[in-house]
């Protein structure tokens, strides 16, 4: 086990978005909005050396819904099964549908074991582990956390003036995400790996009177979160070998 | 009504993958009536309770929140009367993207597999009283 903490994973990811922005009083203006948007990242915890192989069984990705009264989006546990699973080896990936099916009622939302301590528990009924190894199941990614709105300038006139002057405004909005990841290992019944992902990051959302619906444009943190975490973890799966 | 329609139809479906699952042999019947003539146990299924909540999350958007209960009354097979279960089940569904009907459905799916979760639990504690 070494300690993990990559500095390299804060990165910014900066993009310049372009908002075109029209007006529409007695004359058509139309003006060029240069958006920067930015998203930082930090990734810190601990994992086990990267795993000899994992012929040895097949990887789920889950997530605490329900039971830590915080459910973790699933959006976000989509976009971690799903970049996850092309990373990783074919036939390695058991999604959560199936697996949580298969293993009906022990992981269902409200009996799923919460931490490993329960997982221990779970493991001593026979018909679980019977369960577990007909569907070869060997690792259990658990997904804690979400991302939300930390602040929002709520700038009236950058609002009302636009609509009614017909001239473009713009809000802000920041956006904070906290994830938590373990890595249960289901035949040595411990954590193999724990992963903290933090991110900030700022939407900028012009007003355009021309639409009546403003677009949020710039850095989207769950997004960049899911990107990061994943990157991590098919590293400890693959050791960095994509397949 | 057509939700309940809706959770009627998926509850049968449920109960016989339940059943079908933990026992060797089950027959379903309508009434007592039709009741083999050997058996080992008799178990009576009944919705108790079926209620759907809203709640707005947002201006626009809405949570549902389904609660269910069902009341299992168990026989042995000398038709003797040894438990009764109640059980209760809760689902809730929220999407910006989904529309209030689909919802509804949704709440009464996750509500019906917890109902389920619990039902199987106890059925695989109740199991050797029928063996």
């Amino acid at each position: 086990m070494f300690n993990y903490r990559n500095k390299d994973t804060r990165k910014k990811h900066c993009g310049k978005k372009i908002a075109r922005g029209l007006t529409q009083l007695a004359l058509l203006i139309s003006s060029l909005f240069y958006l920067s948007a930015c998203v930082s990242m930090k990734i810190e915890g601990t994992m086990d050396a990267k795993q000899d192989s994992i012929e040895e069984g097949k990887v789920t990705v889950l997530s605490h819904s329900y039971i830590s009264g915080n459910e973790t989006e699933k959006k976000f546990t989509r976009c971690v099964a799903n970049r996850l699973s092309a990373k990783l080896p074919e036939d390695t990936f058991l999604d959560s549908k199936t697996f949580v099916n298969e293993m009906f009622p022990w992981f269902e939302p409200k009996r799923s074991p919460a931490d490993i301590t329960d997982l221990r528990e779970l493991l001593k009924k026979p018909l679980v582990k019977e369960k577990l190894s007909s569907i070869d199941a060997r690792y259990l990614i658990m997904l804690a956390g979400s991302t939300k709105d930390v602040e929002e300038k709520k700038c009236e006139a950058c609002v009302i003036a636009p609509l009614l002057l017909g001239m473009p405004g713009m809000a802000t909005f920041k956006k904070q995400s906290n994830y938590l990841v373990e890595i249960w290992d289901l035949k040595k019944q411990e954590i193999v790996a724990d992963l903290n992902a933090k991110g900030k990051g700022k939407t900028y959302m012009p007003i355009i009177p021309v639409f009546v619906v403003p677009i949020p444009l710039g850095g989207n943190v769950q997004s960049a979160s899911c990107k990061q975490l994943t990157q991590q973890l098919s590293v400890f799966f693959t050791g960095g070998e994509e397949s | 009504l057509v939700d309940l329609i809706d959770l009627l139809k998926a509850q049968d479906t449920g109960f016989e993958k339940i059943f079908t699952q933990i026992f060797e042999n089950t027959k379903e019947v309508d009434s007592l009536d039709a009741i083999p003539l050997a058996y080992d146990g008799l178990i009576s299924i009944k919705l108790s309770d079926y209620e759907v909540f809203e709640q707005r999350k947002t201006t626009n958007t809405y949570v549902y929140f389904t609660e269910l209960s069902y009341d299992l009354d168990i026989y042995d097979k000398n038709n003797k009367f040894t438990q009764s279960i109640n059980v209760t089940g809760e689902g809730e569904a929220y999407d910006e993207n989904l529309v209030p009907t689909r919802l509804i459905k949704e709440a009464n799916i996750n509500a019906l597999r917890d109902a389920f979760s619990s039902i199987t639990l106890e059925l695989l504690e109740h199991a050797e009283l029928f063996n």
